[in-house]
């Protein structure tokens, strides 16, 4: 260990290598449920920097977690074989924005959200928006294939990075994409993203910015049972419309977010719906219209609808409060990512409701309904045996409920160490023994974050979720 | 028979016998399928999955060098084949397999034509906003093998910005899927963007599930012509960051307007503006379009739209590609920013005809077989070198050999990941051998 620390300090300088435990602790986290301690935290400040650490540790046959804000849902950013953990987060200049082409040069350690606001003096914004937005960094959204609510009507965070700058296990740097839209060659960029940082390590980062809307409008939908809620999904999406977002609540949602920001929402409300349309005034005056005929019309009681920017926020505000409202009904936690046909939504619920009877368990749904990503909240408490098990065995059961309505494991947290005994539910031996073959191809080896994404047959770490949300602050969202 | 590559020499008797299940074309006329002079021995039109995967362990069985085709509108594209024993058309694969209008997603089989397609998303009000030359031939596969946009690609992004799931088979015959039915989904690895654009290098593409979107309410096309290539494409700037519903902006030159039937000045530029959505965002953009091209000092500026609008578009996605395909075609690729001056750049030649994709950077030129430049190595040597000045790209597409000219130039950055890559999914280089770019 000793000549490798010493190799490091001179590449960093002395204080941004450490390896006495107490400074290793905060590290051992991230937002999943997983936990396990680096040997040495090594942080870069710039490309070169990053190169050095990976050919020292490549020299001394050591693996290189790279890290981001450390909020990934899936243990990516957990040192699962220990070895180097490398936060990217001195790294966080946005390098350039280029109102008239519509880009933004950043570093991969800028958080979501500054590069919206360093672009919204111009009349643009990144459009992918995680709920974690405040936190996360944009080496962590391409790691993760990051989406958001309102990737519904946009896409997720492929479908605008434009290209990056990153470093591979030899230490040499290349360029995937780039400002072109249009290159030779295979799409290396395309690959990487979503490769949750297990090929290589992203250090500079090229995304598309788009045009603020002029009009936005929010509605909140209430109706009387999920069933209806859903109905109401389909019913817009056949309509033609594509909203920029459909959000929904379910009713334990609902009472766990009453209380805590008086929203009025009725006692007997079953579920809650947020639709959000924008763009050119004309079209979003129309739509807003139209969303409201067809709540009403698949059954909701009751619509609320707000345009300025205050109301709105007052709309989101229960959707956005969820997480810590029901982090307040049990001791923990523990939140899935699981996705189906939107059409399917009805259905997915309905089995996770005869799952928590079966387990006897809550869940809570909270989720981007639009797009048929679901978000079951299991709550328990893990200082008892029995419920930590049974919430590990509802998991199971919900994702295997949506790979049989036709649905995937993961919608957006990625598979990191939480999904990945769970793989051969949807993928075959040559799936993924041709995923496997990227490795090589890229000449990773164990360089990079080692043991996650693929089966290994072991099971899975500690539950810790909830506490790991919580230190992200009240207004955590997912 | 012991297994190794080459062990065998590939014949047509070997091949005959080893592929009997795979849909071998009695009588195929194989100079249909010959690819820069190159013909095959043999031409496999398997119509299941199980065909396709036996005629991809048989031929990596025997080391015989397989050429997948779809409608073979870009067959002309890249580097003359190092080896070609079977021709695999893949068109015997060409069931739309399920439209979810609901779920806004259709699976499409790869052979099937973009034609057939957007005929049956149309009965549910939808479409697959792809729009490449010669619809009623290219196929889904063959778009998503080459990856490269078209018009549409303004608003939409690149095809692979589509695709939600695949099914590939590998060079080994290995059947692999990754993705699936629903509109987001990061369960593993994307695999499907190492195959898309990958040009049948990879894996040969059987199968892909995309995100479709409903069809505009009313659409309609403003068009304009300006002295200078600079000025329209400031016009779309313009027109982009009002957050007008943009869907494609192209600019023409003379020549290509003329080909496409829209009239065209000489040394003028004529660009077109297609915006899309309900009614009165439509008429709100048209005026705003017409605006921005009166400050940017366009001498005339029209407007058409739905019917006439949509057959615009048809015609300027198949420019170059009206008749015949083009004796030369070139694609540049650059910045954005650097549109005007690649256009400016292949503008250069009276018989050019020329188009810019004005917010991509994306420019094609082609040129009528009696019309090629004298010296095309020369001149194609001469643009490479003004292009790779910008850090731009010529790729060059011809359906006969062109003497001296490699058809994509310098390699890419991460050029030897690729190679690595082709290694790890290809190992005995028997899909497409040498036609992509470094031989990949
Ligand atoms: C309250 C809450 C809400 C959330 N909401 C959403 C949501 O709406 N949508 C969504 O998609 N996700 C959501 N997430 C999950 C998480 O925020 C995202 O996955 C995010 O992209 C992670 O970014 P990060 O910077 O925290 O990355 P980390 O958690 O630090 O790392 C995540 C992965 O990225 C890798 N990585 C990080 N930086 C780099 C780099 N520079 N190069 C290579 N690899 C790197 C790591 O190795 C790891 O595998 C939420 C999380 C929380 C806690």
């Amino acid at each position: 260990m000793e000549p490798l620390i010493k190799e490091l300090r001179q590449a960093l300088g002395r204080r941004y290598v450490m390896q006495q435990p107490e400074e290793l602790l905060v590290y051992e986290y991230d937002g999943s449920v997983e936990r396990a301690a680096p040997q040495i935290v090594a942080v870069p400040a710039d490309t070169e920097q990053v190169s050095q650490v990976v050919s020292v540790a490549r020299k001394h046959g050591v693996s290189v977690v790279p890290r981001g804000a450390g909020t990934g849902l899936s243990g990516g950013a957990i040192p699962a074989m220990g070895g180097i953990l490398m936060p990217l987060t001195r790294m966080n200049r946005i390098i350039e924005i280029d109102a008239e082409q519509r880009m933004a040069l950043v570093e991969p350690g800028v958080v979501n959200i500054d590069i919206s606001k360093a672009a919204e003096p111009f009349g643009l914004r990144y459009a992918p928006d995680p709920s974690s937005q405040k936190a996360c960094t944009i080496g962590g959204n391409v790691a993760e294939n990051a989406g958001g609510p309102h990737c519904l009507a946009y896409g997720v965070t492929t479908n605008h990075v434009l290209g990056m700058e990153t470093v591979l296990a030899d230490g040499s740097v290349i360029w995937v994409g780039g400002r072109q839209h249009e290159s030779i060659g295979y799409d290396l960029r395309g690959v990487l993203i979503g490769s949750e940082g297990t090929l290589a390590v992203t250090t500079k980062v090229a995304v598309r910015l788009q045009s603020l809307p002029e009009l936005v409008t929010t509605m909140l939908a209430i109706f009387q049972g999920e069933d209806e809620a859903s109905a109401a999904v389909s019913a817009i999406i056949a309509s033609g419309i594509v909203p920029a977002a459909i959000e929904m609540m379910d009713k334990l949602t609902i009472q766990a977010v009453e209380p805590a920001i008086h929203a009025g929402y009725p006692a007997d409300a079953g579920a809650v719906l947020l639709v959000e349309v924008e763009g050119l005034r004309e079209s979003v005056v129309e739509e807003a219209v139209e969303v409201q005929e067809i709540c009403r019309a698949s059954g909701a009681t009751e619509v609320r609808v707000a345009d300025d920017p205050a109301e709105r926020e007052r709309l989101w505000a229960g959707r956005k409060t969820a997480l810590g409202a029901l982090g307040r009904l049990a001791p923990s936690y523990y939140l899935l990512d699981g996705v189906v046909p939107r059409t399917r939504v009805m259905d997915a619920l309905r089995r996770i409701r005869e799952i928590s009877e079966e387990y006897g368990l809550p869940i809570a749904n909270v989720f981007h309904a639009g797009d048929g990503n679901l978000h079951p909240c299991i709550l328990f408490d893990e200082r008892i045996e029995d419920e930590k098990r049974r919430s590990k065995e509802a998991g199971g059961a919900i994702l295997r409920a949506c790979i049989e309505l036709g649905g995937a494991l993961s919608g957006e947290h990625g598979v990191g160490l939480e999904k990945q005994e769970y793989m051969d539910l949807c993928f075959s031996e040559a799936d993924l023994e041709a995923m496997a073959r990227l490795n090589p191809g890229f000449g990773s080896g164990e360089t990079f974050n080692p043991g996650k994404i693929f089966p290994t047959g072991a099971t899975c770490v500690e539950l810790l979720q909830h506490p790991a949300i919580t230190r992200l602050g009240l207004d955590a969202f997912v | 028979m012991s297994n190794v590559k080459g062990d065998v020499a590939v014949d047509v008797a070997v091949l005959e016998q080893a592929l009997p299940n795979a849909g071998l074309v009695a009588d195929a006329n194989l100079a249909s399928y010959a690819v820069k002079g190159a013909q095959p021995l043999v031409v496999a039109r398997p119509d299941s999955i199980e065909g396709m995967v036996s005629v991809l362990t048989s031929a990596s069985r025997l080391g015989a060098g397989v050429i997948p085709w779809g409608g073979g509108t870009r067959m002309g594209l890249g580097n003359a084949p190092s080896r070609y024993h079977v021709a695999l058309d893949v068109q015997g694969l060409h069931r739309v397999v399920e439209h979810r209008p609901a779920d806004l997603t259709v699976t499409v089989e790869a052979g099937c034509t973009v034609q057939t397609l957007q005929d049956t998303l149309r009965e549910s009000g939808q479409y697959l906003p792809i729009d490449p030359a010669l619809p009623a031939q290219a196929t889904i596969g063959g778009v998503l093998a080459m990856g490269t946009g078209g018009p549409l690609s303004t608003a939409f992004g690149l095809p692979r910005d589509l695709v939600i799931g695949m099914q590939a088979v590998l060079a080994d015959g290995s059947m692999v899927k990754n993705g699936g039915i629903v509109v987001k989904n990061v369960t593993g690895y994307a695999m499907d963007r190492l195959y898309i654009g990958s040009m049948g290098t990879l894996a040969v593409i059987t199968e892909a599930t995309f995100k479709v979107t409903p069809l505009p309410r009313a659409e309609a096309t403003v068009s304009a012509s300006f002295g200078s290539v600079a000025d329209a494409v400031s016009v779309c700037n313009a027109v982009a960051a009002q957050g007008l519903p943009l869907l494609a902006a192209e600019v023409l030159n003379h020549v290509a307007c003329t080909r496409a039937g829209l009239g065209g000045n000489t040394g003028m530029y004529q660009l077109f503006l297609r915006v899309a959505g309900r009614s009165s965002a439509v008429t709100r953009s048209v005026d705003a379009c017409a605006s921005a091209c009166r400050d940017h000092g366009a001498e005339t500026v029209t407007s058409m739209d739905d019917a006439t609008s949509a057959a615009i578009w048809k015609n300027v996605a198949d420019i170059g590609w009206e008749s015949e395909p083009p004796a030369l075609a070139l694609r540049m690729l650059g910045t954005p920013a650097q549109g005007a001056e690649l256009m400016a750049l292949a503008g250069h030649d009276p018989d050019v005809s020329a188009t810019l994709s004005a917010t991509r950077g994306v420019v094609q030129a082609s040129w009528a077989s009696d019309a090629t430049p004298d010296d095309v190595a020369g001149y194609i040597a001469g643009l490479r070198s003004s292009a790779s000045a910008m850090g731009a790209q010529v790729v060059v597409e011809s359906q006969s050999l062109l003497e001296g000219v490699d058809a994509w130039g310098p390699v890419p950055d991460g050029f030897a990941v690729m190679r690595q890559l082709k290694e790890q999914y290809d190992p005995q280089g028997l899909l497409n051998p040498g036609r992509y770019v470094g031989g990949l």
